[in-house]
């Protein structure tokens, strides 16, 4: 069930009226009526993968309690290996084996030996990244002793499967989620006024801007071949506008959905790409993510202490494995790197703390020296976008070589006026709100109520007049 | 929560009206053709291959009449369906239902949304129902009346490999006759309107016409126009022998403009073809076409 389906418009406003009116009385029938919602999502991709979810949410379950009951530090260390290994071992094989298999042949044959590798078929479940790392930060938080095990399966069940961030995060933390999930909730209007405009952004983000790129991305992309530099310059745009738009987009609508449900998400985007250096961008962007890999494996590793070798190589652990948990392809890799390699020289100058505040703060237009900083900013992960999006290596590669051709300075073959001037409306919107937490957290006091219900109106209206063919969330794959 | 929901009641409401009366007014002016401009007019109703086919504003000089074409790559039963809506009554009616648009899986389907038609598929239980109706969330013009021709070549352009229609014509027949039934249906509601029909099968290059006659579902299509005749009291099977040393074809299924133009003139130059009793079915020849 995708969020911009006409089985999500009918399925969240039952789940909604139900939450807020049948089982509003107590706390644990809303969490069940939750919990069987978020399984009955779930089981619409694909039923046969809700066992894994169980499973996964078992084993965290039972591992969490028996470290916490473990008198003695071996017993301790053995559940949270047990959880480990199993959760990642999950991962491994739906999602890595057929990588590694076929990588370690290609090496072989490399080396003159013939091999056969035993490939499986098999489909990736969806959300599994995403869930596998809510069990894995429940569980290594409680070996910390950061937490306390929860006692109540419907609600630890509900943290792993809670139905808005299952599939696509935001990745949340025990911390933050679980004591919403325990406490009673009350309805506010505010917030549920807000967790709607953050739908609706969010519907614009993916239906008008995303999927419309799309077509042209996919287009340049796919045929990279026969198109000159300008065009495979505007293909990577559009792909870096696209990815941006289609995942904040459903974050927008996840965190949307349950704030009106009473419950506040992790936020997961901060308008990156008005980012004036690479750490900035990082800060912004997949928030949830990166604050996850810094959390349970850079600082883990030593983080940014030590002298700078061990920076060096904790950054591009941390950016390799950030690009593998994407996907197994060596392009995620190779993104990973890269990004590592545009973040090491504001760490070594010890300058990737320089821009913590909102570009521009307090004035409309931002200062040259900002505009050379976003632009620069926004070409160096528009190239490793490149790698993000290409089939393989070469592909990326051989793309790159065509922007960097005298042929970018000839006239683009395709030129998408009518979707450039959407993606201008988004990024004009973005900018004059970039201090808000979304793009339509107006100041009603500020606003004349005309203009403001004219903005609703409008983008409602381009989301039906771009309503299609429905296009799958980028991140559905990870 | 009361307010909450109020206004969110109304907000939908007012949205579901606007886009509602944008709907409607936009049926209304800008796709109907009004009942003067139809008298003295011809429509035309095809896939890709009508609309590479015939050079509308030949037609128009020929016939001295006004042409409105809807004729679309990829067009599908969904489209006829609308098409045969708008049409006034008592026109003239070009038609080509291809082997194609009966046989393809899947059809682009971008007429409109006028709600007769929808009510139709959802009686017939068609089944790209859904699909068809979020094609056509951003309304279009239905007619045009500029050609849009494919250029001369001496050698063929090959934009869809061979095994594109093989898997076509072997494999994706499952939903033809019901595609068919809702064809016919379409055929009627013409003939109900008092409309003048001409059908117009094109050819296919050499290539192809080898896998059609193998195809499994030849014979079911084959049938099917004669079926369409049958419900006609008078009909004539006119065969047009084109003789020329020149390609006509610019790819494996679509005229280019020296065959559209040849064959626009030996179609619309006949006399008798709007004559008021006679429904005519012009099949062109296909030994010249490689």
């Amino acid at each position: 069930m995708l969020f911009n389906s006409i089985g999500f418009a009918i399925f969240f406003p039952i789940v909604f009226l139900l939450y807020w009116f049948a089982f509003n009385k107590k706390l644990q029938s809303q969490n069940i009526l939750l919990l069987v919602a978020s399984y009955f999502f779930y089981g619409s991709w694909d039923y046969r993968f809700l066992f894994l979810l169980v499973f996964s949410t078992l084993l965290d379950y039972f591992t969490g309690l028996k470290m916490y009951e473990s008198e003695n530090r071996r017993k301790k260390l053995f559940w949270f290996w047990l959880s480990v290994s199993v959760n990642l071992g999950f991962l491994g094989v739906f999602k890595y084996y057929n990588f590694f298999i076929s990588s370690f042949s290609d090496a072989l044959t490399g080396f003159g030996f013939q091999v056969n590798p035993w490939t499986i078929k098999v489909i990736l479940p969806v959300g599994i990244s995403f869930y596998t790392f809510h069990g894995l930060s429940y569980v290594i938080d409680i070996y910390y002793g950061k937490i306390k095990p929860v006692k109540n399966f419907v609600e630890y069940s509900v943290f792993v499967s809670f139905f808005p961030l299952l599939v696509a995060g935001p990745i949340e933390r025990a911390t933050h989620l679980l004591p919403q999930i325990q406490r009673e909730r009350q309805f506010d209007y505010q917030k549920a006024t807000d967790g709607l405009k953050q739908i609706l952004w969010g519907l614009f983000k993916k239906i008008v801007i995303a999927d419309n790129c799309a077509q042209y991305a996919n287009q340049i992309f796919n045929n990279s071949a026969s198109f000159g530099g300008s065009t495979l310059a505007i293909g990577a745009v559009l792909f870096a506008v696209q990815i941006y738009a289609d995942f904040s987009g459903y974050s927008d609508i996840a965190l949307g959905a349950s704030r009106l449900l009473g419950i506040e998400l992790l936020r997961n985007f901060a308008f990156p790409y008005f980012s004036r250096d690479i750490a900035e961008f990082w800060r912004r962007w997949h928030i949830s993510l990166s604050s996850w890999f810094r959390d349970y494996l850079y600082i883990p590793l030593g983080g940014s202490k030590g002298g700078n070798w061990m920076k060096i190589r904790n950054t591009f652990i941390i950016f390799i494995v950030s690009g593998f948990w994407h996907g197994a392809n060596w392009t995620f890799i190779v993104w990973g790197a890269l990004n590592a390699l545009y973040f090491l020289p504001v760490l070594l100058l010890n300058k990737n703390r320089i821009n913590l505040e909102i570009v521009a703060i307090g004035k409309f237009f931002p200062s040259f020296r900002d505009i050379i900083n976003i632009g620069l900013t926004f070409i160096l992960t528009c190239i490793a976008w490149v790698f993000f999006r290409s089939i393989d290596i070469h592909h990326a590669i051989n793309y790159l070589k065509g922007v960097f051709s005298k042929s970018i300075f000839s006239k683009p073959e395709i030129f998408p006026k009518q979707i450039l001037f959407l993606v201008l409306i988004l990024f004009s919107v973005e900018w004059i709100q970039r201090s808000k937490q979304h793009a339509l957290q107006f100041d009603s006091k500020n606003l004349n109520p005309v203009l403001r219900w004219g903005i609703y109106y409008t983008i409602f209206f381009l989301i039906f007049w771009y309503f299609g063919t429905q296009q799958e969330f980028i991140y559905f794959q990870f | 929560m009361k307010n909450f929901l109020l206004k969110l009641f109304l907000f939908i409401s007012i949205v579901t009206i606007s886009i509602l009366t944008f709907y409607f007014y936009y049926e209304y002016r800008f796709r109907e053709i009004s009942y003067k401009e139809s008298l003295n007019s011809i429509f035309i109703w095809g896939d890709s291959q009508a609309k590479a086919g015939f050079d509308l504003e030949k037609i128009s000089k020929i016939t001295g009449r006004n042409v409105y074409s809807a004729a679309k790559g990829g067009a599908g039963v969904y489209d006829f369906l609308v098409f045969t809506e708008i049409v006034p009554d008592n026109s003239v009616v070009v038609l080509s239902i291809s082997q194609l648009a009966q046989l393809r899986g899947r059809d682009k389907n971008t007429g409109g949304i006028p709600f007769k038609s929808i009510y139709q598929l959802v009686v017939n239980h068609f089944e790209d129902l859904l699909p068809s109706i979020r094609n056509n969330l951003q309304p279009k013009e239905l007619f045009t009346s500029s050609s849009a021709l494919y250029p001369y070549r001496d050698t063929i352009t090959f934009h869809e490999p061979i095994s594109k229609f093989q898997e076509i014509y072997f494999t994706n027949g499952s939903q033809y006759q019901e595609k068919q039934k809702l064809f016919t249906y379409g055929i009627k509601r013409l003939i109900d309107k008092r409309c003048k029909l001409v059908f117009v099968e094109f050819p296919f290059h050499p290539l192809l016409v080898d896998v059609i006659i193998k195809s499994p579902f030849n014979v079911g299509t084959k049938r099917f126009n004669k079926d369409i005749l049958k419900l006609f009291p008078k009909s004539q099977y006119d065969t047009l022998n084109i003789t020329t040393k020149k390609r006509m074809m610019y790819d494996l299924t679509h005229l280019n403009e020296f065959g559209a133009k040849l064959i626009t003139d030996s179609i619309f130059e006949t006399d008798s073809l709007f004559s008021k009793q006679t429904v005519h079915w012009v099949v062109i020849n296909g030994g010249v076409c490689e």
